[in-house]
Formats: structure tokens, C-alpha cells, sequence
């Protein structure tokens, strides 16, 4: 793969991602791995070379996408296990199909049981802030109110048109309380707040963890303020590596006012620091702030 | 000829107006209009009485019908739709994206349809790392081609329709049979021009894997806007009642505009849309200047000027029907690749008449020649038809620069190609009919 169909790849990684949230990014991408390998035509000898570069080039993008990188592993190991020399083109393709669909269920299933364990944080008439909620969050909220009934109100703090339309479109079509402000005026709903909620892309070996861009002031606000912030994120969201090395995209871009011309440098994602993070719901539980990638 | 020098002059200042695009057309069209008006060549009763109603109530109401399906999201889904049917391949997306075109441009104008065809392409071909020129020339040129299939396909055809009493049935049963050999033609030479463009890539996973995000980044793209199931039923049936309509013409004695507004009203009452916001969607500016061309051309015809033009220039190339039509076909396509071919055409009608009166060629030829000739002939120039102009002004905004000669190497050949099409049905056809 050359370097300009990598650095394409990377950026329509990044512009979904931004819209459709680091979940449904990963499913996607797999979804989309399955597909190309049904529309793939080439040689026995050239299949296995070609699965590997991509699957080596996902792993690098900009930023990088933990939950994937961790299931493309699991995937290669799999596959260096699987395959066998005797194996034909198409029993190739049909295990490779297999073993990543397994992937998707497996990725789905942790997310169903972070839902699950989440909704026993929403109390009734609890004020929740969201910030570029994840699915994982938007799961939550709708099925508190759908299964559980719980009565509560929703403050969407909107940062990005695409994914404030998705939320606002799941809690009216349940039915949830809600009232959508800018960012910056979280200062004006705080008193009443009583949680807050969010997703990440990943949470990093040096116990930070790595959100969409404005996510750290807010939370740095609803600290400051006695906010608890729940953190709702699958294991397969914790990295190996620290915050340094999750190339986090950084972007210049030229704007003028009156007659100055400037930059502003903008960077794809935010870093908090898990210090500011009260409780840590995976898969298995409520998880120590401390736990780590294994 | 008398008093005729006012309006001749009036008539070719608003022509080089259009021509060079120095001033809106419509505005154009109206300021020549209103200095008539002031220097008493003609009064306003009579001015009214020359706007040819018919060609202005049947656009007026298929404007209204695609505004209402635009909003219901319509366009959107069929757009998308397409683009995940060509699955990435490059000869794909020209086939296909060409067969939509065609097919939409053949009942919505030209202008619409490359509104809603030309950003997905630009997006699914740059996405993909190929170049959009080829792709976005292709649709324009296929648009043009398209709409000269029927009554309501195209601006000339619409004029000639109205004026001539040509039925819709009419249109699709004689132009059909080029127009479909033109499109494939047009697609033949530009697979053939540009075909190491259109390899496959389905043997490269990488590149087969970004076409699979591109396309759900074109869909999150496409399909933001909430897609109305209800409208959407309503101005399909609508739209489909409209075109049975048009088809039945001669049983239900329903004059095209007649059935265009009458289908716009009642899609306006039974989808409770917001009827201020859907009568903002309608291009007033393109009515006007309509109703304008049609002042400024009848005046010219009361003054005896369009016969003069007939008895210099067409009527002096004797009474033979095979020069006649085949005179007709080439003066329109070239004429109508430098200039509007909509003034043009209006211009073109008294003419054609005065010519049927030295020789009444059977079966419409004649006209037939005119639609060909005026349709064909806007793909000559990116300035010969609005969809061409449009097409290039869209690509430029999405940073695809497509130049005057650029447009020209591609479009000027298929123009030739489609009108030696033209040429050899109109002859067989005449060959035929005599």
C-alpha cells in the first residue's frame, strides 16, 4: 500500500470516527475488512500478504483505534494458527469471513455487558451531562428509560453537529428529558447536574484516556464542581502504550480575521487524566482507575 | 419590416447579455422586455399575450413536484444507492451513474438532475483517488443526451412541445430510438478515451476496504437529513400519476402544463408541506426569463423580422426535405453550443414553420431535428447548456477545476458523434416517410 492510499485510508477513518464514534468505527471497519475480502480477487499466494498489510496498516492509523488494533491482533494470531498450506483460496476467505464476524460479536457482546452494568448509575430524577456520548452511553440513557423506566434529564453538550443529531434523535425517539447546550455554557446547568457520563477511544497505560476534542474541559468543570464522572468503556478500549503514543492527529488549518492571516492548530482528540474520573464501568464491573491493559 | 430596428437591436444586446453572462438572464430577458415596453413597440396586453403559458405552467410544475421529492429525501436514497451498487469499481460508476442520469434527466430537468448526481460523484471518485473530471464531464453531457428523450426531458423540447402541439408520446416514440444510441455511444467513447481509468480494483484489499468506508462516509453524508417516507410515497405517486398523464395526453385531451400544476397542487394539499418554503425551491428566475424570451421573440415575429431571417438564410437552401432537416439538425447543434439554446429555439419555431410552409416534411422531421439539433448541440461548449454550466461550477466548488478546453476535448467529439447519429436516423427516417 503506498503512502497516499494509507493516508486516504486514515482520513476517512478519522472523519467517520468523529461522526459515528469509536464503536461503530470499529464494527464498521470490520464489517468493511469482511466485505473487501468477499470482493477480493487474486491468488492463493497473494491472500495472506494482503490481509497482513492491511490489517498492519489499520493498526497504525491516525489516531490509532484501540478496541480494532486489539481484535485485528487477536485475528492475525488466529489466522497464523489457522491456516495451513493445504487450505484453498476460498476456505481461506471463508475462515478469515468467520474468524472476523467472531470479532464483531465478540466486540458487541463486551459493549451489550458495559450497557448493561451501566444502567444501574442512573437514579431517578438524576440531572446527566453528556459530552460526544459514546453508543455505549446513548445505550445506556435509552434503556434506563425503556427497560427500567427510570425518570431523569439529559444536558447534551453539543460539539460536533453529526453525533449532537444522533443523541438528540435517540433520546426523543425514547422519549427522554433533554435540553442541548453549547460547551461552553456547562456552567449554567452545573448546579443542578447531579453525573456525568462518557465514552473514550482509549484509555492509556499512563492513566489518561484518550476523548473527543473539548471532552477534558468538561470534565475538568464537573471535578472542580463535585460532579462524579462515570467513564463507560469495554476493556478492549485500554491501550498497551502511554498517551504519547496514540498518534493523536494534529492539523493545522489557515483562517483570517480583518486583515491578519493565522493558523489555528487543532489536535482530533483530548487527553484527561483519569485522575479527574470518579468510577470506571467495563464489561466485568466497576473497575479500579489503576487497572491497566492485560 | 417597418419599426422592426428597435426591437432587432434590443433583441441582440439581451442575447449578448445571456450569451456572455454579463447580466442574469432573467433580468436580461425583462430589462429588453421593459425598453420595448417604454418606447411604445409594443404595449403590455399584447406583451402578455406572447408568453407561451403552456411552457411556464408545465415547468412551474415540475419544479414543484422536485421540490417536494427533494425534501422528502428522495434524490438522497437513489444517489446512495447507486454509489453502493458500483461497489467501487470505476466502470461501474460510470455505467451506472450515466444509466440514473439519463434516466432522470429524461423526466426532471437537467439542471436538477446533475444537482443531485454530480456531489456523490465528486465524493466517490476523489474519495477513491480517481479523477473526477472525467466523471463529472460524462454526466453533463449524459444529462443533455437524456433529456431530449421527452416532452419534458429538456428546455427545447419543452418550447417545441408547447408551441408546435407536440404530445409527449410523440416526443419518446421518435426521439427515443437516437437518443438511446447517442447515450451509449457517449459512453463507448469515453470508456474508450480514458479506458486505462477505468481498471478494476478488485484485486487491491486495501483499496477495496477504503471504498467501504467511503461509501458509509457517503451515506452518514447523504442521508443526514431525515428521510420522509410518507412525502417521499406522495410525490413519487405523484410524480408517476403526472408522467401517466403526460402519456395519455390525447384520451384525457390534458394539456402537459395543465396536468404538471394541477399534479403540483394536489401534492401540495395532500403533504401538508410548507408551501411558502416549497414555492422558494422553484427557479422564478429561469420563469421569468422564459416569459421575457418569449416577449422579445414575438415581437420580432409581429415585426416580420423571423420571416426576413427564414427567406435570407433558411429558405434560400431550396426545398430539399434531406438538406432542409439535415440544415435544421447541424445549425441548431452548433448554434446551440455557443449560445443558449433555449432563445435559440423560441427564435428557431416561427422559422421552422415558415420552412414547412415551402415544403410540409411528414411526420414532424422537421422538429425533430430542432430537438435533436438544440439538445445535442449543448454539449458542444461548457457554456451550450445550463447543466454543463452547472456541472463545472459545482466541481470547481469541490476544488475540481475543469477548463473551457478541458470540457471541450470530450464534449465536442461526442457532440459530432451524437449528431452524425442524428443525421443518419433523421435521413432514414425522412427516407422512410416520403
Amino acid at each position: 500500500m503506498n503512502d497516499k492510499n494509507r493516508q486516504n485510508m486514515y482520513k476517512l477513518l478519522r472523519n467517520l470516527g468523529d461522526v459515528q464514534g469509536i464503536a461503530r468505527m470499529t464494527v464498521l471497519s470490520l464489517n468493511s475488512f469482511i466485505e473487501s475480502i468477499r470482493q477480493l480477487q487474486c491468488t492463493r499466494k497473494e491472500l495472506q500478504p494482503l490481509y497482513f498489510e492491511l490489517a498492519e496498516a489499520l493498526k497504525s492509523s491516525q489516531p490509532k483505534i484501540i478496541p480494532l488494533i486489539h481484535l485485528l491482533e487477536q485475528f492475525e494470531e488466529e489466522m497464523k494458527q489457522t491456516l495451513t498450506p493445504e487450505m484453498g483460496l476460498e476456505e481461506i476467505r471463508e475462515k478469515t469471513i468467520e474468524s472476523l464476524e467472531a470479532k464483531i460479536k465478540l466486540f458487541q457482546d463486551n459493549a451489550a455487558r458495559v450497557t448493561e452494568n451501566g444502567l444501574k448509575y442512573i437514579n431517578n430524577h438524576d440531572v446527566i451531562i453528556v459530552h460526544s456520548a459514546s453508543s455505549v452511553v446513548t445505550n445506556i440513557l435509552v434503556q434506563a428509560k425503556e427497560k427500567w423506566n427510570k425518570r431523569f434529564e439529559v444536558v447534551i453538550l453539543e460539539h460536533n453537529r453529526d453525533r449532537t443529531r444522533q443523541i438528540i434523535q435517540a433520546l426523543r425517539d425514547a422519549d427522554i428529558e433533554h435540553i442541548v447546550a453549547p460547551a461552553y455554557d456547562l456552567s449554567h446547568h452545573i448546579d443542578r447536574a447531579t453525573k456525568m457520563f462518557l465514552g473514550a477511544l482509549t484509555i492509556t497505560s499512563d492513566r489518561k484516556i484518550v476523548a473527543p476534542s473539548g471532552t477534558a474541559g468538561t470534565v475538568g468543570q464537573c471535578h472542580l464542581n463535585g460532579i462524579p464522572v462515570h467513564l463507560f468503556a469495554n476493556t478492549l478500549h485500554y491501550s498497551h502504550k502511554a498517551s504519547t503514543d496514540q498518534y493523536i492527529y494534529q492539523e493545522e488549518e489557515d483562517t483570517q480575521s480583518a486583515n491578519m492571516d493565522f493558523s489555528i492548530t487543532t489536535h482530533s482528540h483530548d487527553l484527561v487524566s483519569l485522575d479527574l474520573i470518579n468510577h470506571i464501568v467495563t464489561e466485568n464491573g466497576e473497575t479500579k482507575k489503576d487497572a491497566t491493559a492485560s | 419590416m417597418e419599426g422592426a430596428t428597435v426591437p432587432i437591436i434590443v433583441f441582440l444586446i439581451v442575447y449578448a447579455l445571456i450569451t456572455f453572462e454579463l447580466v442574469n438572464k432573467a433580468v436580461s430577458a425583462l430589462l429588453g422586455v421593459m425598453v420595448l415596453l417604454i418606447l411604445h413597440v409594443v404595449d403590455e396586453h399584447t406583451a402578455a399575450s406572447l408568453i407561451d403559458f403552456e411552457t411556464i405552467m408545465l415547468l412551474l410544475g415540475m419544479m414543484s413536484i422536485v421540490a417536494v421529492l427533494r425534501k422528502s429525501g428522495f434524490f438522497s436514497i437513489l444517489s446512495v444507492k447507486i454509489a453502493e451498487m458500483t461497489k467501487g469499481n470505476p466502470l461501474k460508476i460510470l455505467i451506472l451513474f450515466s444509466i440514473v442520469t439519463a434516466v432522470l434527466s429524461a423526466f426532471l430537468d437537467n439542471v436538477t438532475t446533475v444537482l443531485i448526481i454530480i456531489p456523490i460523484i465528486i465524493e466517490l471518485t476523489r474519495g477513491m483517488g480517481l479523477d473526477p473530471k472525467i466523471y463529472v464531464i460524462s454526466q453533463a453531457v449524459i444529462s443533455n443526451v437524456g433529456g431530449t428523450a421527452t416532452l419534458i426531458g429538456d428546455p427545447p423540447n419543452i418550447i417545441i412541445g408547447s408551441k408546435v402541439g407536440l404530445t409527449f408520446n410523440q416526443f419518446i416514440g421518435n426521439l427515443i430510438i437516437p437518443v438511446v444510441i447517442a447515450f451509449f455511444a457517449t459512453l463507448l467513447f469515453m470508456w474508450f478515451t480514458n479506458r486505462d481509468k477505468f481498471k478494476p480494483i478488485d484485486n487491491n484489499l486495501a483499496k477495496l476496504f477504503s471504498v467501504q468506508l467511503l461509501l458509509e462516509k457517503i451515506k452518514v453524508e447523504f442521508l443526514n437529513v431525515r428521510i420522509d417516507q410518507k412525502l417521499l410515497i406522495k410525490g413519487l405517486s405523484c410524480l408517476i400519476i403526472a408522467i401517466l398523464l403526460f402519456v395519455t395526453q390525447t384520451v384525457t385531451k390534458m394539456s402537459p402544463g395543465v396536468v404538471a400544476v394541477f399534479m403540483a397542487m394536489v401534492l401540495f394539499t395532500i403533504s401538508g408541506v410548507d408551501v411558502e418554503h416549497m414555492l422558494e425551491e422553484v427557479e422564478w428566475s429561469t420563469l421569468l426569463f422564459f416569459a421575457g424570451l418569449f416577449i422579445l421573440v414575438g415581437v420580432l415575429e409581429h415585426k416580420g423580422v423571423i420571416e426576413w431571417v427564414a427567406q435570407k438564410v433558411f429558405l434560400r437552401i431550396g426545398d430539399n426535405p434531406y438538406v432542409m432537416v439535415l440544415t435544421v439538425l447541424w445549425v441548431s447543434g452548433i448554434v446551440s453550443g455557443f449560445l443558449d439554446n433555449i432563445p435559440f429555439t423560441i427564435t428557431m419555431i416561427p422559422i421552422v414553420h415558415l420552412m414547412l410552409e415551402v415544403n410540409p416534411i411528414p411526420n414532424n422531421i422537421l422538429w425533430w431535428a430542432l430537438s435533436l439539433g438544440a439538445c445535442f448541440g449543448g454539449n458542444l461548449t461548457m457554456i451550450g447548456a445550463s447543466a454543463n454550466i452547472v456541472s463545472v461550477g459545482m466541481a470547481k466548488q469541490a476544488g475540481v477545476h475543469i477548463s473551457f478546453l478541458e470540457f471541450m476535448k470530450d464534449s465536442a467529439a461526442i457532440t459530432i458523434i451524437t449528431l452524425m447519429i442524428a443525421s443518419a436516423f433523421l435521413t432514414l427516417y425522412l427516407w422512410i416517410s416520403l
